[in-house]
């Protein structure tokens, strides 16, 4: 991993489009300000892991196709 | 059965690009999407706005040039489903919708910034 020491008010530029600037810092908490194109996406990296553990979760549910259609149909006849 | 183009697969299948959508008997609005990268690895997807009445977000701009999204009714919106063998606890994904261009028939999981869904909410509310 690249690792830069930054002050507040300073940045880093990431390719020629992408800039991430350090507004301030308290305490343990680093507050960013990221200027990229709108066709870049930003997450906070734990929302983006808790989409991966919950698509891997959906598609390991998935044993049978049966059993999904066992299971809507089951549903369906308990409403 | 139509193929889906993910250009950036989807989260934690980043590597699947391709995905067929099927219908499953009955008259659920609920559909069978299936790797045609790797056939063990299939999702239940669900309409959101059958489940979940108020469901609403606005769509960014970059999911629009994503998915090259001429008109809005070229639109299709689901999400993922995780089953589980008690119906009641099983769970629809409500923070990171599943949007599909029908016209270009290309997709994405969109995750939404803006709003507080949860990622596993109740199927079936109490």
């Amino acid at each position: 991993m690249l690792v830069l020491s930054r002050k507040t008010d300073e940045s880093i530029m990431i390719g020629g489009n992408i800039e991430i600037v350090v507004l301030g810092v308290e305490g343990e908490t680093v507050k960013l300000g990221i200027r990229a194109p709108k066709d870049i996406e930003i997450f906070r990296k734990e929302l983006y892991m808790n989409i991966q553990a919950s698509n891997r979760e959906a598609a390991s549910s998935l044993l049978a196709i049966n059993d999904v259609v066992q299971l809507l149909k089951q549903n369906r006849s308990d409403k | 059965m139509t193929t889906y183009q993910f250009d950036n697969g989807i989260p934690g299948f980043e590597h699947l690009q391709q995905f067929v959508l099927s219908e499953v008997e009955g008259e659920m609005p609920v559909r069978l999407m299936q790797s045609v990268e790797d056939e063990n690895i299939t999702f239940l997807i669900a309409s959101p706005f059958f489940f979940y009445k108020d469901y609403e977000w606005d769509l960014p701009d970059s999911v629009v040039q994503e998915l090259k999204l001429g008109d809005e009714n070229d639109i299709e919106v689901w999400s993922v489903v995780t089953l589980n063998k008690d119906p009641s606890k099983s769970t629809i994904n409500l923070l990171a919708p599943i949007v599909l261009n029908k016209t270009t028939n290309r997709g994405k999981q969109h995750i939404i910034h803006d709003h507080a869904y949860s990622s596993r909410a109740p199927l079936y509310q109490a």
